[in-house]
């Protein structure tokens, strides 16, 4: 399994391009999220020159894993789409604070265990730890996140020090997500 | 809007955190959000029988603001005469105690406040109400 880390101007050529379809294979194909996408491809506006993607890929190039790191300072997902996510406080904006979201670990063509395991243990703490060295490598304290609940429960499990920012919400009343923070100093 | 004495009526502070006595916390009302099953979870036995584990999550909030928010796993572990449903792992919540000085108790103490406020609430008969419920819909 190698990790990569970079923007759509750095990473190797094609790579982004496999996130986008991967990130639709997971995100609406098989979490039924309801999101905006052309020709199998799950883009939003906050995949800009200066968003950062951590990609696990296998020996095959085949994507089994992306995180997707904002800086605060700029436009992001919890401040523009889901601020009610923060129950009540202000969005951070901060060069201290980056937000990870668009996390996922799973081999999509090896579905393994129920719909509620969207997640490969190993590699999702794998994406994790790199997701956080890169965001520490460009000066965040503190991570933001956006996730669907299932990540928060494997993450504990594995020991990460998290805390909500709010409670969870349903989106279009079917699946749970919500947002928490990471204090990088905790590893 | 439910009013709770030592609870502030306002955000959480700036970290995130809502803060408040245990005691302040033991007076607020929770809330059913929602529970789910995990329902893979298969455990072998050691005399070779195979005997299904039935765990899940389920999350609880209040109507107070700011929200507070409490979720945990748990887990069915059957025995040859009964069942018993319990807590697993820690829980998830944004909550931080403090003392009666004002200072916080640490996310450990928070922790196993919870553990203990979860381990005495009988919070089994809701969770499987719940999914009773959309198991048949």
């Amino acid at each position: 399994m190698q990790i990569l880390a970079g923007n759509t101007v750095n990473l190797p050529e094609g790579v982004f391009n496999r996130v986008s379809n991967y990130r639709h294979r997971v995100f609406v194909e098989r979490l039924g999220w309801e999101l905006n996408c052309t020709d199998g491809l799950e883009l939003d506006q906050f995949d800009r020159p200066d968003t950062v993607y951590v990609v696990a890929q296998d020996q095959d190039e085949c994507i089994q894993g992306c995180a997707r790191l904002l800086p605060t300072t700029q436009s992001y997902l919890l401040a523009e789409v889901f601020p009610q996510l923060l129950n009540g406080a202000p969005a951070p904006k901060s060069p201290d604070v980056w937000e990870l979201s668009r996390f996922a670990a799973v081999d999509i063509n090896n579905p393994v265990g129920s719909t509620d395991r969207q997640f490969s243990s190993d590699l999702a703490i794998s994406l994790l730890r790199e997701s956080i060295r890169v965001a520490k490598s460009k000066g965040a304290k503190r991570l933001i996140t956006v996730s669907p609940l299932g990540v928060e429960r494997l993450l504990v499990r594995a020991g990460f020090k998290m805390r909500r920012a709010g409670p969870p919400m349903l989106v279009s009343g079917k699946y749970p997500i919500f947002a928490c923070w990471i204090d990088l100093c905790e590893g | 809007m439910i009013l709770v004495p030592g609870y502030s009526l306002e955000r959480p502070d700036d970290d995130g955190y809502v803060r408040m006595t245990f005691e302040a916390f033991l007076g607020v009302p929770l809330f059913h959000l929602m529970s789910g099953l995990d329902e893979d979870e298969v455990v072998g036995l050691p005399d070779g029988v195979c005997s299904n584990h039935i765990g899940g999550y389920t999350e609880w909030l209040s109507h107070a603001r700011p929200v507070i928010t409490l979720g945990w796993d748990w887990q069915i572990r059957a025995t040859r005469q009964s069942h018993l449903c319990v807590r697993v792992n820690p829980p998830r919540s944004n909550l931080m105690f403090v003392d009666r000085m004002h200072t916080d108790v640490g996310p450990s103490g928070t922790l196993r406040l919870l553990e203990q406020f979860i381990d005495h609430r009988p919070w089994y008969e809701q969770i499987m109400s719940h999914i009773n419920l959309y198991s048949a819909s």
